[in-house]
């Protein structure tokens, strides 16, 4: 058990500060091309492809680094874990070979494209066609709800490659964004960063570009929802907007201050138990996959902190007279995405309560006295 | 970062909870004979007296294997507070563990375990008292799990209805919640840092967590929650003792009062 930084993973922290030099980044791209190109973005993936062939713990030190340094991490997140690791996991050598050492170089970022207006959290729910041809595919459809889609290069689509079931005639297709036919419109929110929508017009794709079976590609797509699911890009957001939190709290003065102080401890181990929970999910990883209910755990934690600080923010503190509370203005505008993206709260309650069933000593309470009376004595007052 | 039991610690773990396989006493002494009998406070002696010199996180190890099972650990954590306080008592400890070896001598109380409060390190107390409830409060989650798979309504298990999975899931990452606050405090301390504020925070933090499951878990069992002596039972202890480490209000805030005067939290 240890709870600090490897040596390895210091390391990696104190390169990253010196490619990043401190300083803000106009176009974040430029600060990832630049991380990039030192190998610090994908340093789990093997040398060959970009990487260091690191775990995947260091991996989350790195990219919960970056996003403490303000770079937009969910973008890191999606193209390094979502779409990278499913081709690493699920691709073949040749789509490895063209895309990943772009992805891991920052020299192309990636969407995995599976939501669909009407849809929801449904990711069976498919509308989006991929019609097969003589020569490959022709890919027909909108995919919705997508942060950051005008950055990307490429999409890992979703999509129905023959008339039959809701599960086994899907497949997922990596999808060039440049092609003739993609159309990236930017859709705009109330509250946060603006949505995009990436609509398919015939867009023609080689018999190569699924990525994993063809028409049982469900699989393929739990997978790849799972390696983006630990929640550091929440997390970064957490502890960016605690430290705004505590400063604000700490400028009270009595009788308000000691009112205050011990919310802000709640939200101080809420953020800490749910950055534990993150790495315990990457710490016990197979390889690069999580197991889902730590995962689901990792999650529900993460994304609950950071939006609990943003509301307790809002309801405790003058967000509207104080203008060094602006950023906590706008974490209140982020804070509904959290529980509702990535996998939904109700998704992950799903997960854990599926695997209360395995609870160690349940057998125990079963069986022995104090609940193996309880049984018999539950039936008597039934 | 890695918050997770080693392979040693997983393995005291398993032989915990395999010595109170079937241990049914809420009895601190039944209790503690049973430990004894598996050898398990030798483990915690310095290597000069035959044992480990085992830290806190094995400590809460076995603590929280105790409240698992629905057993008080008060004689385990008067020894262990013991043992932090005066290093004399070790040699007193060596003694007896070395000499009871018979099956009478063990229904004694050890002499060194004369009652009344605890003596040890602020936190370090602090911290065997959220393993225990941490313990307790899994066990509940348990009692209601068992009770959800095979209480029926309108031909499903109640464990299949949302509204018992969401409300028995939301516990249970509460109390993962709490199991990594104690594992970052018990290492924290064996690590030689400070864990007065975090002891205090990590109370806080299980007592919340074990009174949510314990009402949670009467809520699943509904009316017969409140005539089951296991989870009447279960309910009262954890309160009990809930109220016994000091409302978790006050907690909280002893433990941000600390923090800020120490620099803060972040």
């Amino acid at each position: 058990m240890d709870f600090a930084p490897t040596e390895v993973q210091r390391r990696l922290v104190a390169e990253v500060d010196e490619v990043l030099g401190g300083r803000p980044w106009d176009d974040p791209r430029e600060a990832f091309a630049r991380l990039g190109a030192r190998r610090l973005l994908a340093v789990h993936y093997p040398p060959a492809l970009g990487g260091r062939a690191l775990g995947l713990a260091d991996h989350a030190v790195v990219a919960e680094h970056l996003g403490l340094q303000g770079l937009p991490d969910e973008v890191h997140l999606v193209t390094v874990q979502g779409v990278g690791c499913t081709l690493l996991t699920c691709g073949s050598l040749g789509q490895q070979q063209r895309w990943l050492p772009a992805l891991a170089g920052g020299r192309v970022f990636a969407s995995l494209l599976l939501s669909e207006r009407g849809a929801g959290s449904d990711v069976t729910a498919v509308a989006t066609t991929a019609r097969p041809t003589d020569d490959g595919y022709r890919l027909n459809g909108c995919k919705s709800w997508n942060l950051r889609a005008d950055w990307s290069g490429l999409g890992l689509c979703s999509a129905r490659t023959r008339e039959s079931g809701r599960y086994d005639s899907i497949s997922l297709l990596a999808v060039p964004l440049d092609s003739p036919g993609v159309t990236v419109t930017p859709v705009a929110r109330a509250m946060g960063e603006p949505y995009f929508d990436v609509a398919f017009d015939d867009v023609a794709l080689p018999p190569d570009a699924v990525v994993g079976p063809t028409h049982r590609g469900w699989s393929t797509i739990v997978r790849a929802i799972g390696f983006e699911r630990a929640g550091f890009d929440y997390l970064s957001r957490a502890i960016r907007w605690l430290e705004i939190v505590e400063s604000a709290v700490v400028a009270e003065r009595a009788p308000r201050r000691p009112l205050l102080q011990s919310g802000l401890a709640r939200l101080d181990r809420q953020v800490r138990t749910a950055r534990a929970l993150a790495f315990r999910a990457v710490s016990t990883a197979t390889g690069l996959d999580m197991d889902e209910v730590d995962a689901a755990y990792a999650k529900l934690a993460c994304s609950e902190a950071a939006q609990n600080i943003a509301w307790w923010a809002a309801d405790n503190l003058d967000l509207y007279g104080d203008p060094r509370l602006a950023r906590l203005r706008q974490a209140v505008a982020e804070a509904p995405e959290f529980t509702v993206s990535g996998g939904a709260t109700e998704l992950q309650l799903d997960l854990i309560a599926g695997s209360l069933q395995d609870l160690s000593f349940i057998e125990e309470c079963e069986l022995g006295s104090p609940a193996g009376a309880l049984g018999d004595r539950v039936s008597e007052v039934s | 970062m890695r918050p997770v039991l080693s392979s040693a610690q997983g393995e005291l773990q398993q032989l915990v909870e395999a010595s109170l396989k079937g241990h049914t006493s809420s009895d601190a002494a039944a209790t503690w004979i049973v430990l004894r009998r598996a050898q398990i406070p030798q483990l915690f002696l310095s290597p000069q007296f035959g044992g480990l010199d085992l830290g806190l996180v094995e400590r809460c190890v076995v603590l929280r294997a105790v409240g698992q099972v629905g057993a008080d650990s008060g004689f385990l954590e008067q020894y262990l507070a013991l043992l932090d306080d005066d290093p004399t008592h070790m040699q007193e400890a060596a003694a007896w563990c070395a000499a009871a070896t018979s099956a009478p001598a063990l229904e004694a109380k050890p002499p060194f375990l004369r009652g009344g409060d605890v003596r040890g390190g602020r936190g370090t107390s602090r911290t065997y008292r959220a393993a225990h409830l941490l313990g307790l409060a899994d066990r509940s989650i348990g009692l209601a799990v068992a009770r959800a798979r095979v209480r029926m309504i309108g031909g499903r298990s109640l464990l299949e209805h949302q509204g018992t999975a969401h409300r028995l899931a939301r516990s249970s990452l509460h109390l993962h919640r709490c199991e990594m606050s104690l594992w970052e405090t018990a290492w924290a301390h064996d690590s030689g840092l400070d864990i007065e504020s975090l002891s205090l925070a990590t109370l806080a933090e299980v007592v919340e967590g074990a009174v949510h499951a314990a009402r949670s878990t009467v809520q699943v069992f509904g009316a017969s929650g409140t005539a089951v002596g296991a989870v009447a039972q279960l309910y009262e202890t954890i309160h009990r003792q809930a109220a016994v480490c000091g409302p978790a209000s006050a907690l909280w805030d002893a433990s941000a009062t600390v923090c800020l005067a120490a620099g803060g939290a972040s």
